[in-house]
C-alpha cells in the first residue's frame, strides 16, 4: 500500500507538471498583443512598448518562459497578473474561498441528500414519488445551470424578494457584526447559487447510487439475508446500501475538480467572486499569467482528485490491493 | 427499456423535424419586420412564441437555432468519436513504449480542465462559425472517448476469439479492424450519444458568456443570452430556448441510456 | 432627433426639496457598482480599469477639476482643487501653488515634492503604459514646499488641462522608499492613503471597497458619509442588484435596463451628456494590401448608400435610448458647442440608397439577393468586440437593413484583445467602433488626420487622410477667439466625405435612488462630485443612519 501510494503520488505530480507545461505552450496560440491587458487601447510609442515588454518579459523565447515559470512555481511564485498588476497567487487566494464554499456545499448536498434519494428511489422504483424525483432530476440535468439560475433570480430575488440576486456578502453589514448576523448573511447569499448548482447536477449522484443499489439489491447475500429474516431496514442499510457505496465513494475524488472549476456559468449569473469567472475574465483580457496560474490550480485539483479516488477505492475495497 | 428509447426518439425526432421543416413553416429568422412597434410581442397566432427585441419571430429562431445547436453538438461528437476511437484503438493495439506514451498522452490531455482549454482555443480561433465551433468542441472532447476505446481494446485483445484469429495468422491491423473495432465501438457509441447532451449544454453555456457563433445567426444559448434583460417583461424569450434545451438533452440522455442497455448489457 | 437642448451638460438634479442643514443628522450612504475589482486603486500604478479609476478618483485629488463648461482649452479651463492657483510664466511654463490646507489622510500636508515624485512615477514607461496622456509635459520641478513649476514640450492651449487634470499626486513621504514597480505589492497598496474627500476603510476581495468620508476634508465635509463600490462583472447582475435595492446608482444603462429601473417608484432617471461616439468606420485601404485603396468602399456613393440604407434614428434609440443624438460627424455630446452639422436623413432613404448603388454599377445580375459588379459580389466584413451589448444591437439591426438593399455584411465578433489585433491589422472593411472622446476636439488629430494615417500603431486604423480636413482642423485649433465657426466648417467637410456611418452620440443614462438631493453626475469621471450629494432626511434608509 505504501509503495503504491508513493508511486501513485509521484505519478500525479508528474502528470500535474506535464499538464501545466502543456497549458503554458497552449496559451501561446492566443492572438493579439501579449501586453493587451496592460496597454489596452492607449496609443503607445515604440519606447514605451520596449520598456513594457522588458518589464513583463513578453518577448522572451518560449523556452525561457517555460523555465522561468517552472522555477517560479517551485518557489510558489506564479508571476504577476497583467490585468490586475498583482501577484497571481494573491489573486487566486482571494478567489479560492468563495469557490470552495459553493463547490464544497454542493458536494455535501450530493453526498447526503443525493445519495439518500438515490437509495430511496432504487428501493421504491415503482412509486409515484420515485418517478417524480426521477423526472425532476432529469429536467434539472437537462437545463443549463445558468437558465436555472436566471429563473431562480427572477422568482426568488426580483419577484418575491426573499434572497439577494447576486453577490457573496452584504457590504452594508457592519464589519463588526455578530457571528449570527454574518452567518445569516452568508446563508442568504448562498441560497440561490447553491440551489442552482444542486438542481443542475444532483441527477448524477442519484442515478449512480440508484444503479449501484439496483445491482446489489438482488445479490446472493441479500437474498440469503432476506431468507434469514433480517428486518427490511437493516437489509436496506447493511446488505444493500453498504456494498453499493463502494463505487460511489470514488465519485467524490472525481468530483473534486468540479468543486474548483465547475461553476463558471453559475458564478457569472450570481456575480460570485470565484475562480471560474476569474478564468473567463483572464482569457478575455489576454492575462496569460493569470490563465496559466488558475489553469495550473485546476490541473492540480484534477490530479489530486483522481489520486484521492484511487485511494478511497482501495480503502473501501481492500481486495484491490492484491491486484 | 423500449419505452425509454421510444420516448427519446420521439423527443429527438420532434426537434430534428422542427429543424428540417422550420424554414418552410416559419418566417425568416433574421428578418426584423418592425423595429418600432413589433418588438417583444407576446405569443400569438402570427408569432407562435412571440417576437424578440429586434421584432424577429422567436419560433423561427428556435427552429433555426435547432439546426445550429444540434448541428454543432452532433458535429462535435462525431469529430470526438472518430478521433477518440482512432487514437484509442492504436493505443490499445500498440505494444511497448509507444502504447505507454499514448496512454500517458491521453491521460495528460484528460487532466487539462476542458473549460480553460476551450476558452483559450475559442479566443484563438477568432470569429466563430458553426463549423469551427464544432471542430473546437470535438478537438477537446476526444480524449475521454480514446480512453474508453483503449480500455475496451485491451480487454478484447485478451479474449478467446482474438487469440484464435491471431493463431490463424491474421495481421494485427486486420484483427484491430475486424475483431476489435466492432466491440470497442459499442461503449464509444453510448458515450457519444450521451455526449451530445453535454455538447448541447456546453455550446449553450459558451454562447451565454459571449463565445458563441457570430450574430445574427441564432443558437439556443445565444437566444438565452439575448433574453436575459427581458426576463420579467418577455419571459417567453427565455422559456422557448430553455424548453428546447431540456427536450434536446433529455432526448439524448434517454437514447443513450437505451443504447447502453441494448449494447452493453450488464453495465451501469 | 436634435434634442441637445434637453441634454444637460452637467446633471444637477434636486430630486425633491430637503434642507441641507437638517441633512447633518443623516450620515448617508451611496453604493456604486462597477465591473472590475478595484484591487489597486492607485493612479498611474494600478491598471486603468474602471473599478480602479472609480475608487482612485475618490481617494486622490487632481490639481484642478474641470469647470462646468467642460471646455479644455486655455488657462481657465479648471477650477482649483489641490492647487489653489496657477500662473503662466511663458508659453511653455506653468507654475502651480498648492493649497496650504490640503492634507494626506495621515495628517501630513500635501507638498510640491509629492507632485514631482508622482511625475517621476507617471513618466516611467515601465510603470504607466499611458505615456501618451502626459506626452505634452517635459519636466516638473518642486520649488519650496508648495510651488510646482511645469515645463511643457511645446506651446498648447491644453497645457493646463493636461497636467492640472491629469496629475493625481501620490504621497512621497509614504512611497519614497518603495521602488515604483513594487508599489503594487506594498503595504500602501493594501491600505492606500489619499488626500480626497474619502479615505480608505476596507476592501473585501472580489466583492467591494468601502470608503469613509474624511470629515476634515479641506473643501468641506462630504454630504455622504459612506461610499461603497460594489463589484459585479456581469451587467445584468448589476441591474438585478439595483432592482433588489442593494445598489443606489448605475450609469451607462441601455434602454431595457433603464426602463426596468425607473418603473420602480424609488428610482429616477438622470440624463448626462457623454463623451461617447459610436460609428462604423469605412476602411480606406484594401483589407489585404494597405498600399491600395479599398476596392469597394473607395467609392463615396457606396458609403453614402450604406448610410442611407439605415434607419439610424430607430437604431440609436433602441441601443441607447431617446436622449441619443444621431450625428453625421465624429462629435460626441460634449462637443455639441462646436455646432456640428445636423444629420442628413437620419431615418434613412432606401430608394435613394438603391439608386446610388445602381449608379455606382452594382446590380443583382445573378438573382441571389446580393448586388454584384463585374462578377464581384457586394460582400463586406464588419468587425466588432463581443464585450459591447449596444454595438451588438446596432450591428444586428444594420446587417438586416443592409441585406434589404442587397449589401451582404458579415459580422465578425471577437473578444476585445482579438478585436484590437484585427483592427490594427487592417484586414476588415468596416469597424464598428466606440470612442470615448477627449474633452477637446483637438484630439481629432489622433484618428482623423493624415499624420496619424502614416504612423503605425495609431488609432487611425482606417488610414483616413483628407488634406482639406487637416487644414480646416488646424485652422480651428489656431483660432484665439471663439473657434465655433471654424470647427463647424471642418465638420461640414467631414460630413460630406462620409468617412464612417455615425450611429449615435449617446447620452449617459443614469438611474439614481430618489432619496438623494444635490445629485451631480459629470460627463467625464462621473462620480467626482459624489461627496457633494446629500440624503434627504425624510427619505433616509436604515443604511444612511
Amino acid at each position: 500500500m505504501t509503495h503504491w501510494l508513493v508511486r501513485r503520488t509521484l505519478d500525479a505530480a508528474l502528470s500535474t507538471l506535464g499538464g501545466v507545461l502543456l497549458l503554458v505552450v497552449l496559451v501561446q496560440v492566443l492572438p493579439g498583443d501579449p501586453l493587451a491587458a496592460v496597454i489596452r487601447d492607449f496609443p503607445t510609442d515604440p519606447a514605451t512598448l520596449t520598456a513594457l515588454r522588458e518589464r513583463w518579459g513578453t518577448d522572451l523565447p518560449l523556452g525561457t518562459v517555460v523555465a522561468r515559470f517552472v522555477g517560479g512555481a517551485l518557489r510558489g511564485d506564479l508571476g504577476t497578473s497583467l490585468a490586475a498588476g498583482r501577484p497571481v497567487t494573491t489573486v487566486l487566494a482571494e478567489r479560492l474561498g468563495p469557490t470552495l464554499l459553493l463547490g464544497g456545499l454542493t458536494l455535501l448536498v450530493h453526498f447526503t441528500i443525493g445519495l439518500a434519494l438515490g437509495l430511496w428511489t432504487a428501493l421504491h422504483p415503482r412509486t409515484l414519488r420515485a418517478r417524480v424525483i426521477g423526472g425532476l432530476t432529469l429536467v434539472g440535468y437537462a437545463l443549463p445551470s445558468f437558465v436555472i439560475g436566471l429563473i431562480l433570480v427572477w422568482l426568488f430575488a426580483l419577484t418575491w424578494g426573499w434572497f439577494p440576486p447576486a453577490g457573496y456578502s452584504d457590504p452594508l453589514l457592519a464589519s463588526d457584526a455578530g457571528l449570527g448576523a454574518v452567518l445569516l448573511d452568508r446563508v442568504r447569499h448562498l441560497a440561490l447559487p447553491l440551489t442552482t448548482m444542486v438542481l443542475a447536477t444532483i441527477a448524477v449522484p442519484i442515478r449512480h447510487q440508484r444503479a449501484a443499489v439496483d445491482e446489489t439489491r438482488e445479490a446472493p447475500w441479500v437474498v440469503a439475508a432476506r431468507a434469514r429474516g433480517v428486518s427490511p431496514a437493516r437489509l436496506a442499510v447493511h446488505h444493500i446500501w453498504r456494498p453499493a457505496l463502494t463505487p460511489i465513494v470514488t465519485l467524490l475524488g472525481l468530483w473534486l475538480p468540479m468543486l474548483v472549476g465547475g461553476a463558471v456559468f453559475v458564478e457569472a449569473v450570481f456575480a460570485w467572486p470565484g475562480i471560474g469567472t476569474l478564468i473567463a475574465e483572464a482569457t478575455a483580457q489576454r492575462d496569460v499569467p493569470m490563465v496559466v496560474g488558475a489553469g495550473a490550480l485546476l490541473i492540480l485539483t484534477v490530479q489530486v482528485g483522481s489520486l484521492l479516488a484511487d485511494l478511497l477505492y482501495r480503502v473501501v475495497d481492500p481486495a484491490q490491493d492484491a491486484a | 427499456m423500449t419505452g425509454t428509447l421510444r420516448a427519446g426518439l420521439v423527443l429527438g425526432g420532434g426537434l430534428v423535424l422542427l429543424a428540417i421543416v422550420g424554414p418552410w413553416i416559419a418566417p425568416d429568422p433574421l428578418a426584423q419586420p418592425d423595429l418600432i412597434t413589433g418588438t417583444l410581442q407576446s405569443p400569438s397566432a402570427t408569432h407562435w412564441f412571440g417576437t424578440d427585441q429586434y421584432s424577429r419571430d422567436v419560433f423561427a429562431r428556435l427552429a433555426a437555432g435547432a439546426r445550429a445547436s444540434l448541428g454543432i453538438a452532433v458535429g462535435a461528437v462525431v469529430v470526438a468519436t472518430l478521433l477518440g476511437t482512432l487514437v484509442g484503438l492504436i493505443a490499445g493495439g500498440a505494444r511497448g513504449a509507444a502504447a505507454e506514451a499514448l496512454r500517458r498522452a491521453i491521460d495528460l490531455l484528460l487532466g487539462l480542465p476542458r473549460l480553460v482549454v476551450l476558452l483559450v482555443l475559442l479566443a484563438a480561433v477568432g470569429p466563430l462559425t458553426p463549423l469551427s465551433l464544432a471542430l473546437v468542441l470535438g478537438a477537446t472532447g476526444w480524449p475521454a472517448i480514446a480512453r474508453l476505446v483503449r480500455g475496451e481494446t485491451l480487454r478484447l485483445r485478451e479474449t478467446g476469439f482474438v487469440g484464435a484469429a491471431r493463431a490463424l495468422g491474421a495481421s494485427p491491423l486486420r484483427i484491430l479492424r475486424r475483431d476489435i473495432l466492432p466491440g470497442a465501438m459499442a461503449p464509444a457509441l453510448v458515450a457519444a450519444t450521451l455526449g451530445i447532451a453535454d455538447a448541447i449544454l456546453l455550446e449553450a453555456g459558451l454562447s451565454f458568456i459571449g463565445l458563441g457563433i457570430q450574430p445574427p445567426a441564432p443558437t439556443w444559448g445565444g437566444m438565452i443570452l439575448e433574453a436575459r434583460d427581458h426576463i420579467a417583461s418577455a419571459p417567453w424569450l427565455l422559456l422557448a430556448p430553455g424548453l428546447a434545451l431540456v427536450v434536446a438533452t433529455t432526448a439524448a440522455t434517454l437514447i443513450g441510456d437505451a443504447l447502453r442497455h441494448r449494447l452493453l448489457p450488464g453495465t451501469r | 432627433m436634435r434634442r441637445s437642448a434637453l441634454v444637460l451638460l452637467l446633471a444637477l438634479v434636486h430630486l425633491g426639496g430637503g434642507d441641507p442643514l437638517a441633512a447633518q443628522s443623516v450620515r448617508g450612504t451611496v453604493v456604486l457598482a462597477t465591473g472590475q475589482d478595484p484591487a489597486l486603486p492607485i493612479p498611474f500604478v494600478g491598471t486603468a480599469s474602471q473599478g480602479n479609476a472609480d475608487v482612485a478618483d475618490q481617494l486622490f485629488l487632481r490639481l484642478g477639476t474641470i469647470t462646468s463648461a467642460f471646455r479644455t482649452g486655455g488657462d481657465r479651463s479648471l477650477d482649483p482643487q489641490l492647487a489653489a492657483s496657477w500662473r503662466r510664466e511663458d508659453p511653455r511654463t506653468l507654475v502651480f501653488e498648492l493649497d496650504p490646507r490640503a492634507r494626506w489622510h495621515d495628517g501630513t500636508p500635501v507638498t510640491a515634492r509629492d507632485v514631482a515624485f508622482t511625475w517621476a512615477i507617471a513618466s516611467n514607461p515601465r510603470v504607466n503604459p499611458n505615456q501618451a496622456a502626459l506626452e505634452l509635459v517635459e519636466s516638473v520641478t518642486a520649488i519650496g514646499t508648495r510651488t510646482v513649476r511645469v515645463r511643457f514640450r511645446r506651446a498648447s492651449s491644453e497645457q493646463l488641462y493636461t497636467f492640472g487634470f491629469g496629475m493625481q499626486p501620490l504621497p512621497a513621504h509614504l512611497l519614497g522608499d518603495v521602488a515604483p514597480e513594487a508599489i503594487a505589492t506594498s503595504d500602501f497598496a493594501r491600505f492606500p492613503v489619499g488626500n480626497g474627500p474619502y479615505r480608505w476603510e476596507r476592501r473585501v476581495p472580489g466583492q467591494f471597497v468601502e470608503l469613509r468620508a474624511d470629515t476634515t476634508f479641506y473643501l468641506g465635509r462630504p454630504g455622504i458619509h459612506r461610499l461603497v463600490v460594489r463589484v459585479a462583472g456581469d451587467p445584468s447582475a448589476r441591474l438585478n442588484l439595483m432592482l433588489a435595492g442593494q445598489v443606489d446608482v448605475l450609469d451607462n444603462l441601455p434602454p431595457p435596463m433603464l426602463e426596468q429601473l425607473v418603473a420602480r417608484p424609488e428610482i429616477a432617471p438622470v440624463t448626462v451628456s457623454s463623451t461617447l461616439i459610436v460609428y462604423a468606420l469605412f476602411n480606406t485601404r484594401h483589407p489585404g494590401d494597405t498600399t491600395r485603396p479599398h476596392p469597394i468602399l473607395a467609392d463615396r456613393r457606396v458609403r453614402e448608400a450604406m448610410r442611407l440604407a439605415l434607419d439610424r434614428t430607430t437604431m440609436a434609440r433602441s441601443a441607447f435610448g431617446a436622449n441619443t443624438l444621431v450625428p453625421d460627424v465624429a462629435a460626441s455630446q460634449l462637443w455639441q458647442w462646436t455646432r456640428p452639422p445636423p444629420p442628413a436623413r437620419p431615418s434613412g432613404d432606401v430608394a435613394r440608397a438603391r439608386a446610388l448603388l445602381a449608379e455606382a454599377g452594382w446590380r443583382d445580375s445573378d438573382g441571389d439577393g446580393i448586388l454584384d459588379r463585374n462578377g464581384t459580389p457586394l460582400r463586406l466584413a464588419m468587425i466588432l468586440p463581443s464585450t459591447s451589448a449596444p454595438r451588438q444591437t446596432l450591428a444586428v439591426q444594420a446587417e438586416a437593413m443592409w441585406r434589404a438593399i442587397g449589401v451582404a455584411v458579415t459580422l465578425e465578433r471577437s473578444d476585445f484583445p482579438g478585436y484590437l489585433a484585427r483592427r490594427g491589422s487592417g484586414d476588415w472593411d468596416l469597424d464598428l467602433t466606440a470612442v470615448n472622446q477627449d474633452a477637446s476636439p483637438r484630439s481629432l488629430l489622433t484618428s482623423w488626420s493624415c499624420a496619424s494615417a502614416q504612423s503605425p500603431g495609431s488609432s487611425n486604423v482606417a488610414r483616413w487622410c483628407d488634406p482639406t480636413f487637416d487644414r480646416l482642423r488646424e485652422a480651428a485649433e489656431a483660432v484665439t477667439g471663439d473657434p465655433t465657426a471654424a470647427w463647424q466648417r471642418a465638420f461640414a467637410h467631414m460630413q460630406a466625405a462620409v468617412p464612417a456611418i455615425f450611429f449615435a452620440a449617446p447620452a449617459n443614462q443614469v438611474a439614481v435612488h430618489t432619496r438623494y438631493a444635490n445629485v451631480q453626475i459629470l460627463p467625464i469621471k462621473a462620480w467626482l462630485n459624489v461627496w457633494r450629494w446629500r440624503v434627504r432626511p425624510e427619505a433616509a434608509l436604515p443604511r444612511d443612519r
